[in-house]
């Protein structure tokens, strides 16, 4: 197959409406793409927001985000929802992807401490199909449109975007590494991954949300299910068709769904990885822990109060509900306050 | 339908989707914002809504990005003219309500692993989780994180038919959440599913009656599925008459969907549709021509399960020391009548 050299990574894009169905998760890119995982038109979008202008915050800091939003789309509240949250790491601009009970989806940029609007209807744009992530071989045409994947996250690594989906009818994993930029052949990878680290029962366990990093100096994910465990795999083995077992490192404890994960670096220059989980204080986690954890993939992990595996310490910050790096020094976070409010807020790495 | 609220100058109307203001003076702006409003100091911390401009030779417009609520007050702004106006809910507007729950048995085993919700019209998901509860009978308080609660609702593209997950990490033998807090469901028991009367349609009204399905739970089932169970009543030829495969299993509604098709003996795929109907522990097929005599196989997909998430290929949480089988995926059957 001849290779063809890309001059631009947005050389394929286009202009015009992506027509974005919903909005469940994002991701950026290099060069300013973001990626958003679209469940309801089965689709992962590219948008080139490399020419969008950089947001001025005085103080990073939206004290009822679910007001706000109300306000903006005219709607009570409890008809909306935060679904992600990401930072466009060239230039820090903050956005959240929020949805309506009507079912669609909002793009707004975190600027002037308050909410805009950013309009997706004309973007330059690629994008990709999943529908098929959920594989069924045996197909009735005429079903109800039942079967649906909900993908839980997604993220750009090594030239690929990487996508997690739950489906609504089996307790799959899918997992999917699509190149990029797209293109008409599509050599993704779908693989479904066992956690096997509990000595005798092996299951299917679904992606909440992951990472990509280095590990040992390879390239690896860091995955969180949601029945909890924490499960690390080398990004090499995401070949077509392949399966994988992940090695589980820790369990994240009883009460939790884990819900954003992310690496922040301290002023030592010492790496840790930051985890948000519903009901319980933000997680930390020394990556030097996760890579001196063991070898083998299905090791039985050792007891330790409740949690098992790599140790990791509660930071100060409860009922975190969206996570991201802001830069190398502060991370931004959307946080339920005790006063029932949904605030945005940021805070730095001195917590490292 | 445009509803007229002032006669004055400049005239201002209203429907869901846009405001129409008609004045002879200049006027460049419609600023709309959610309540009720008298003066601009009111305003002082309010955003207005979100939406387009749009301008004729006698008119102004304004068109929200999303539809104006029903039932809510809106307050318009032109110039220094407040407008207010409210959609009513029609006196007949159909409310929320469940349709269906699969499955709907009065027992359920003690690994028992999805429901599925069945709403009358699209739901509003945003939080949707939060309004479903799991309460035992005995002690009548809600059991701890019995749900998995999701940010993204596993809702069906229709909005209507909603996935709700026992807490997997607790119905998994030996996973952390199994082994500190047990199953969510224990052998005996009896249970309430609580859906409450404030979740809300994707038009926000709420649903006003409370939902609730009552179980008891039996012991676990560890046994896989096998089609070998099922039991066809054969339609006669040269009829549409449905084929009718007697499940003798519990099996879980989702997973059939999309994972059955027949063929005959030259491999051709029969057109028809498959009805779905766990809670009587049936299938039917209906064909879209006539049946024609001969032999037929029905194919059936792996990832066919029961209740507890056992599925023809493995068992939900499967002992890795033991040895699998080939699962058996195809059955035979000959209308020859």
């Amino acid at each position: 197959m001849p290779t063809y050299a890309v001059d631009s990574l947005t050389e394929d894009f286009v202009t015009g409406n992506p027509e974005i169905g919903s909005i469940n998760a994002m991701t950026f890119g290099p060069e300013g793409i973001l990626f958003l995982g679209d469940s309801k038109n089965s689709q992962v979008v590219a948008v080139d927001m490399s020419s969008a202008k950089k947001a001025t915050n005085q103080k990073l800091y939206l004290k009822d985000i679910e007001a706000l939003l109300g306000q903006l789309l005219g709607s009570d509240s409890d008809q909306l929802q935060i679904i992600d949250m990401v930072v466009n790491p060239i230039n820090q601009n903050i956005y959240l992807g929020a949805q309506h009970s009507s079912g669609k989806s909002f793009l707004f940029l975190v600027n002037n401490n308050t909410l805009e609007n950013v309009p997706l209807k004309s973007v330059s744009f690629s994008k990709v199909n999943v529908s098929n992530v959920v594989n069924a071989d045996a197909k009735d045409r005429r079903g109800r449109p039942l079967r649906s994947l909900a993908i839980t996250d997604i993220q750009f690594a090594n030239g690929q975007i990487m996508v997690s989906g739950l489906s609504n009818a089996e307790f799959a994993s899918t997992f999917r590494a699509i190149p990029f930029p797209f293109t008409n052949k599509q050599s993704d990878s779908s693989l479904e991954i066992y956690h096997a680290a509990h000595g005798k029962y092996e299951t299917h366990a679904p992606i909440k949300t992951f990472m990509t990093t280095t590990i040992n100096n390879q390239p690896h994910i860091i995955a969180s299910y949601t029945c909890t465990p924490l499960v690390v795999f080398p990004m090499e083995s995401l070949t077509p068709g392949s399966h994988t077992k992940g090695r589980t490192v820790a369990e994240l404890g009883n009460w939790k769904t884990p819900l954003d994960i992310i690496e922040m670096t301290n002023n030592k220059g010492k790496r840790f990885i930051l985890m948000a989980n519903s009901n319980r204080a933000l997680m930390k986690f020394k990556v030097s822990d996760i890579e001196s954890f063991g070898n083998s993939l299905t090791t039985r992990v050792k007891e330790r109060a409740g949690t098992d595996g790599v140790d990791f310490i509660n930071l100060p910050f409860v009922n975190v509900q969206q996570l991201d790096k802001l830069n190398d020094k502060e991370f931004v976070f959307i946080q339920r306050e005790s006063n029932g409010k949904l605030a945005l807020k940021t805070s730095s790495n001195r917590w490292l | 339908m445009t509803l007229e609220v002032y006669s004055q100058s400049p005239k201002f109307s209203f429907s869901k989707e846009f405001i129409e203001v008609k004045t002879s003076e200049n006027i460049q702006e419609i600023k709309v914002y959610k309540g009720s409003f008298t003066s601009h100091e009111q305003l002082a911390n309010k955003e207005a809504i979100l939406g387009d401009l749009f301008k004729d030779e006698s008119s102004l417009y304004f068109t929200p990005v999303l539809p104006f609520q029903l039932n809510t007050t809106y307050t318009a702004i032109v110039n220094d003219s407040f407008f207010e106006f409210l959609i009513p809910l029609k006196t007949d507007y159909k409310k929320l309500r469940i349709a269906a729950i699969y499955p709907n048995t009065s027992k359920l085993p003690s690994n028992f692993l999805k429901w599925y919700v069945a709403f009358s019209k699209p739901v509003n998901s945003a939080n949707i989780y939060n309004h479903i509860t799991l309460i035992n009978n005995k002690t009548k308080e809600k059991v701890d994180r019995a749900l998995l609660p999701l940010e993204n609702a596993l809702l069906s593209n229709d909005g209507k038919l909603l996935t709700l997950w026992i807490e997997p990490g607790r119905q998994k033998r030996d996973l952390g959440p199994n082994k500190h807090l047990g199953e969510v469901l224990n052998e005996g028991a009896s249970y309430t599913l609580l859906i409450d009367e404030k979740l809300k349609d994707k038009y926000g009204v709420a649903m006003g009656k409370t939902f609730e399905h009552s179980f008891r739970v039996i012991g676990s089932d560890r046994i896989q599925p096998s089609i070998k169970k099922w039991e066809f009543v054969l339609p006669k030829s040269n009829t549409n008459q449905p084929l009718v495969i007697q499940l003798n299993d519990n099996l879980d509604f989702g997973s059939l969907h999309n994972s059955l098709q027949i063929i005959n003996t030259k491999g051709q795929v029969i057109s028809g549709s498959f009805r779905i109907k766990t809670n009587e522990n049936i299938i039917e097929f209906v064909p879209n021509t006539s049946w024609i005599k001969g032999n037929y196989i029905l194919k059936c997909d792996k990832i066919i399960e029961d209740v507890s998430g056992n599925n023809l290929e493995r068992l939900f949480d499967r002992d890795i020391t033991k040895k699998k089988t080939k699962p058996i995926l195809e059955r035979k059957f000959s209308i020859l009548r």
